[in-house]
């Protein structure tokens, strides 16, 4: 007799097994570009079965794309750094060149609420689902991983912040050109961008940080940017003016125009907070724009740090530690696949009209899979499919692969 | 031309290298010497009128830093030509012209505001920590940051600060002998500000312990890795700020900021939010690094080496109170 733990892990491989050809004919019948320079890139790959293959490099392209034939991994890195000896396998030796400087924005740290609803923790112990909000399993364990699920919402708000990203800070403040930026849809819920310019190239970690800090709002002071008390009298910056400064006055306009009543309330305190509606009403809170802040003479600096500060970018990974600042890290492989979905990490050409869930597919023909549990209805392409409870489906393989890599189905028995 | 006020402009340097020793007059020479030492003493060099004997006591100088060698020298000396570059620079009309001649790309954009693009910004600010330059609080215009002539003035501060470092960083092998005879009261002078400043930097009680490794860092020599850690751990735990810790470390002659900045990060905390304490005494004493003296008794750890005295004074003083 067979146990069920063999009959689960005998499942495991065989989507696994399945997982892996399905990778190898794409990476087969698809040239990947790679990097600029490649024979100077690190590469590294997680296989299926798990092992992290580092400190791989390539004298070209042909290699690269055969060995992602060969190997079929599910996950695939490169290193934005450019390297000397980028196979060694100590840092020191491996002779910093330089680095295409990253941006990442996903939506996990958009603070998004939609992740509530559809975002789950599975138990490691007893594979229980629990909502998102769980701190432990029903079972009283600890150890839960967190599942993914991909909504419009998420997708949208990600695009939103690229965009904003993109517009705002890098091509108006930074100056920086439309042709040195490629995106990169991330594979799974968010965007990266790569900045391609050989004078930002050189930068330290250090000065990453300035730029992070920047677009982050992280350290910004409004006393800087123009606001100040002259003749008791509260001046501040016009939205016309450039950078960080235009940008205050826009935030505290729009803050001022849109925020809830009981919001403003407790920040401006109820006597302003009445003038306020009166401006409101009047139209005259426009005065802002063209640098009039005498409203608000008295408020202290710090609530307007509070409300100048929300107009930053939101950054993926730890704010203290973003992908930006670290010069010798990897980063997706444009055009592999991404093993938690299937997508490509496909370069994104019109930010506005691109849609993940249909331009970033790899898949033809269809696949039938055993649905595990409930799974809730999704969206691939122009379709809508699920909700699916405990049944076997035939799915467009691209929605099959999506379900397969996250645990949420397993191939049917022959 | 007012640019020859400039020692350090590079066709300036260019063109005076050249001269054969021989035809240097004893002027000069004695120039150059009290270059170096007003740059140890006071941290600012003071240019000589005559801007030929200015350029030419300029080269010497460096030639004489640079054979010394000696990073806490190296850092002060270029430190304090740059200083003096930028009393001048900060309001004369030639900024523009001077920030050419080094290679940095600023512009005016009206009368008195100037620009500079970003990543020279970035690169030059970099050593500047204080919130009003940090590029969140600075205008960006298309990618070029906007600057007070001031502000330009102190950018290419630290642009000259850090060349002339590079340049006096070079290995002379022979010093040519007729500077021989300063080397050594130079020496002598350098001597004395590093014990001034290394008392002035960390105040009250030392154990003997520290203050061997603290000397022996300002003098130049390599520490262990040990003697690193205490030392580090030590100065955290008294309460001087990663700042403080690093500066302290910038004369040995490896000198690495990122990787110095790092590994005190990493003993102070702000890593790994462990802050780690000192070894203690037993421990020092198996690293042969103990010096024990009559303030060390009763202690294990050279962090109550203050205590000790401390309540000892604060003892006597209560006391002394009662008894007044
Ligand atoms: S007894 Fe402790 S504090 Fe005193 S010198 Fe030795 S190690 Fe330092
Ligand atoms: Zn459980
Ligand atoms: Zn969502």
């Amino acid at each position: 007799m067979i146990g069920r733990e063999e009959v689960k892990n005998s499942q495991r491989e065989r989507v696994k097994s399945f997982l892996r050809a399905i990778f190898k004919s794409y990476y087969s019948n698809t040239s990947i570009d790679g990097p600029m320079e490649i024979e100077r890139r690190e590469f590294a790959f997680l296989t299926f079965d798990e092992i992290m293959k580092r400190h791989i490099s390539f004298r070209d392209r042909d290699e690269m794309n055969s060995f992602l034939a060969r190997e079929g991994p599910m996950h695939s890195y490169y290193s934005t750094a450019y390297y000397l000896y980028p196979w060694e396998s100590e840092m020191e030796r491996k002779g910093w060149l330089k680095a295409e400087v990253v941006f990442d924005i996903d939506a996990d740290h958009l603070e998004l609420e939609c992740k509530y609803h559809h975002d789950s923790k599975t138990c490691k112990e007893c594979g229980r689902e629990n909502p998102y909000s769980a701190e432990r399993c029903t079972c009283g364990s600890k150890s839960l991983v967190e599942k993914v699920r991909i909504c419009d919402n998420c997708l949208n708000k990600a695009k939103e912040e690229t965009i904003k990203l993109i517009e705002e800070f890098l091509l108006n403040d930074f100056g920086i050109e439309k042709r040195e930026i490629e995106v990169y849809f991330s594979g799974r819920r968010g965007y990266h961008v790569h900045v391609i310019k050989e004078e930002l190239m050189s930068l330290g970690s250090e000065e990453r940080r300035e730029i992070v800090d920047y677009i982050t709002a992280r350290g910004l002071n409004p006393k800087y940017h123009g606001l100040r008390v002259e003749n008791n009298v509260l001046v501040g910056p016009k939205a016309s003016d450039p950078g960080w400064s235009g940008r205050i006055s826009r935030l505290v306009w729009k803050f001022l125009k849109n925020s809830k009543e009981e919001d403003l309330k407790k920040i401006l305190g109820k006597k302003r907070f009445e003038i306020l509606l009166k401006l409101r009403e009047s139209g005259r809170i426009d005065r802002i724009l063209d640098g009039f802040w005498d409203l608000f003479t008295g408020l202290s600096i710090d609530k307007w740090c509070e409300i100048v500060r929300t107009g930053g970018i939101k950054l993926a990974g730890k704010t203290d530690e973003p992908v930006t600042t670290d010069v010798k890290r990897l980063i997706r492989l444009p055009e592999s696949l991404h093993g938690g979905t299937g997508f490509r990490v496909v370069r994104v050409e019109d930010l506005d009209k691109f849609d993940p869930l249909k331009d970033a597919l790899a898949f033809q023909g269809e696949t039938e899979v055993y649905v595990k549990g409930r799974v809730s209805e999704f969206r691939i392409g122009e379709e809508i499919f699920g909700p699916y409870e405990d049944v076997e489906v035939e799915l467009p393989t691209s929605a099959a692969v999506f379900l397969l890599a996250r645990g949420d189905a397993v191939l049917p028995r022959f | 031309m007012t640019l020859f006020k400039y020692p350090f402009l590079p066709k300036l340097v260019e063109k005076y290298s050249g001269i054969p020793i021989s035809e240097l007059s004893a002027r000069e020479i004695n120039l150059a010497k009290e270059r170096v030492i007003e740059s140890i003493r006071r941290g600012v060099v003071s240019y000589p009128s005559d801007y030929e004997e200015n350029v030419v006591s300029y080269i010497l100088a460096m030639i004489i830093v640079a054979s010394i060698g000696d990073q806490y020298l190296r850092r002060r000396y270029s430190l304090a030509e740059a200083k003096t570059a930028y009393r001048y620079l900060k309001d004369e009309e030639d900024i523009l012209e001077v920030a050419r001649e080094i290679g940095v790309d600023v512009k005016e954009r009206n009368r008195g505001s100037f620009t500079i693009p970003l990543w020279e910004y970035l690169k030059l600010s970099k050593t500047i920590r204080d919130e009003r330059w940090k590029l969140v609080n600075r205008t960006l215009i298309n990618g070029n940051v906007l600057l007070s002539r001031r502000e330009v003035a102190r950018l290419l501060m630290e642009k000259i600060r850090s060349e002339i470092e590079e340049r006096v960083s070079v290995k002379v092998e022979n010093i040519p002998s007729f500077l021989e005879n300063w080397v050594s009261e130079i020496k002598l002078e350098l001597e004395k500000r590093k014990k001034s400043e290394f008392k002035g930097r960390i105040g009250g009680r030392i154990p003997p312990c520290m203050i061997r490794i603290m000397e022996r860092i300002k003098s130049g020599e390599n520490v262990s890795h040990q003697e690193r850690f205490a030392i580090t751990s030590y100065l955290i735990g008294r309460g001087k700020s990663v700042e403080e810790v690093i500066s302290l470390f910038s004369s040995s002659p490896d000198f690495d900021e990122k990787k110095t900045r790092y590994q005190v990060l990493h003993i102070s905390g702000e890593i790994s939010g462990k802050r780690y304490s000192p070894p203690s005494c037993d421990k020092m004493r198996t690293f042969g690094l103990c010096y024990m003296d009559e303030g060390c008794k009763g202690i294990r750890n050279p962090l109550q080496y203050r205590g000790v005295k401390i309540d000892r004074e604060r003892r006597s003083k209560k006391q002394s109170k009662r008894e007044g």
